[in-house]
């Protein structure tokens, strides 16, 4: 027996969960609001069930029979939409999985602790992605060495991360990179293991290429 | 259960406003809230509580509004599922004691019962006094 996945609300986001979950034969059932859409849709994937309907009223959960499905994901614009519809998904109808997407960041830990397990808000995982660009731009050069298999990196320290006050023995870098230098007020300090790293350290790294960027994560590690 | 002192309502609908300045008049502690601020002009003249303009869907205009010091707080909002999200967040995260919310469609009632919310239902109460009045005709 096939999955059986409900996919409420969302235009494109819909539309592209609709065509990869049919590709892979689950059985999509699409509530939508909107009637134009809920037309395209039932002309794009004609194996879905398309409705057009307020996706968390429960009466259209009974006319779909949607009790014991598989999987259910919520793209309303509305996160209280989406967390009602989630919520009776789950308490009301059994459903296996339920995944629930917010527009507010903070919904995410709040929802959680309404018992919706699975909380994406694509703001939040945005916001994350340029958190990290951000912090992997603390990278003052990079220099490739031996056709880039090895590369000299220059890392600042900055005073809010993890490294501040360690010694190096406590910092565990990755195995293939080690600081080779530290400047410190102009001069360079050969570290040893137990150097302690300060705020606003240069540190002049060796890694190899394929661990680099782990070990710019793991020197740049801000407190959290 | 102590005695219902400081009391939130949630959207100043014609419901809201009503209820707010009644307890307002009954001497209560009293804290209204509305994205919109023409909405208070349903208040009554002598409302003496505090108007507080916000989105009560943004969980920092609930903490802002000090909702998780009030004994009892009332979502009637006109949208059912912001009623209900805001009394799940009041009761589970802020442990008000006493939730209310307004619902327009009954078939939500299964929420209030599994997160213990009471619940007014609007519809439902027109419809019993529209029989008080008319008097055995849907019987």
């Amino acid at each position: 027996m096939n999955d059986r996945v409900v996919v409420v609300g969302g235009r494109k986001k819909a539309d592209f969960l609709a065509e990869s979950l049919t590709k892979r034969k689950m059985n999509v059932i699409i509530i939508n609001d909107t009637n134009s859409f809920c037309v395209d849709m039932s002309h794009k994937y004609p194996n879905a069930i398309v409705a057009c309907g307020d996706g968390t009223k429960p009466y259209l959960y009974d006319d779909l029979d949607i009790e014991d499905s598989d999987i259910f994901i919520a793209m309303m614009p509305s996160d209280a939409d989406n967390l009602i519809a989630c919520q009776l998904a789950t308490k009301q109808y059994h459903v296996k999985k339920v995944f629930c997407t917010v527009s507010n960041p903070k919904n995410v830990e709040i929802f959680k602790q309404l018992g919706i397990n699975n909380v994406i808000s694509s703001t939040y995982i945005v916001s994350k992605m340029i958190e990290q660009m951000a912090t992997l731009r603390k990278i003052e050069n990079y220099i490739p060495l031996e056709q880039g298999t090895i590369g000299l990196i220059e890392i600042i320290i900055e005073p809010n991360m993890e490294a501040v006050n360690k010694r190096i023995i406590d910092l565990k870098v990755p195995r293939k990179s080690i600081i080779a230098t530290i400047i410190r007020n102009q001069k360079a300090i050969i570290p040893r293991g137990d150097t302690m790293i300060e705020a606003y350290d240069k540190l002049i790294v060796l890694a190899e290429d394929q661990e680099k960027e782990l070990m710019i994560k793991h020197l740049t590690k801000v407190v959290s | 259960m102590k005695k219902i002192e400081s009391i939130v309502v949630i959207g100043c609908s014609r419901l809201g406003a009503n209820l707010a300045s009644q307890l307002s008049l009954a001497k209560k502690d009293v804290t209204i809230i509305d994205k919109n601020e023409l909405s208070f002009r349903k208040l009554s003249d002598d409302f003496s509580g505090y108007t507080f303009i916000g989105d009560a869907e943004n969980i920092q205009t609930l903490m802002d509004s000090r909702v998780n010091k009030a004994d009892l707080v009332i979502a009637v909002t006109n949208k059912d599922n912001v009623n209900l999200m805001i009394a799940e967040i009041c009761s589970r995260i802020f442990k008000v004691e006493k939730v209310l919310v307004r619902l327009q469609d009954s078939s939500k009632e299964f929420l209030c019962e599994t997160f213990n919310i009471s619940f007014i239902d609007t519809s439902k109460l027109a419809v019993q006094q529209f029989e008080k009045i008319i008097g055995g005709l849907l019987l």
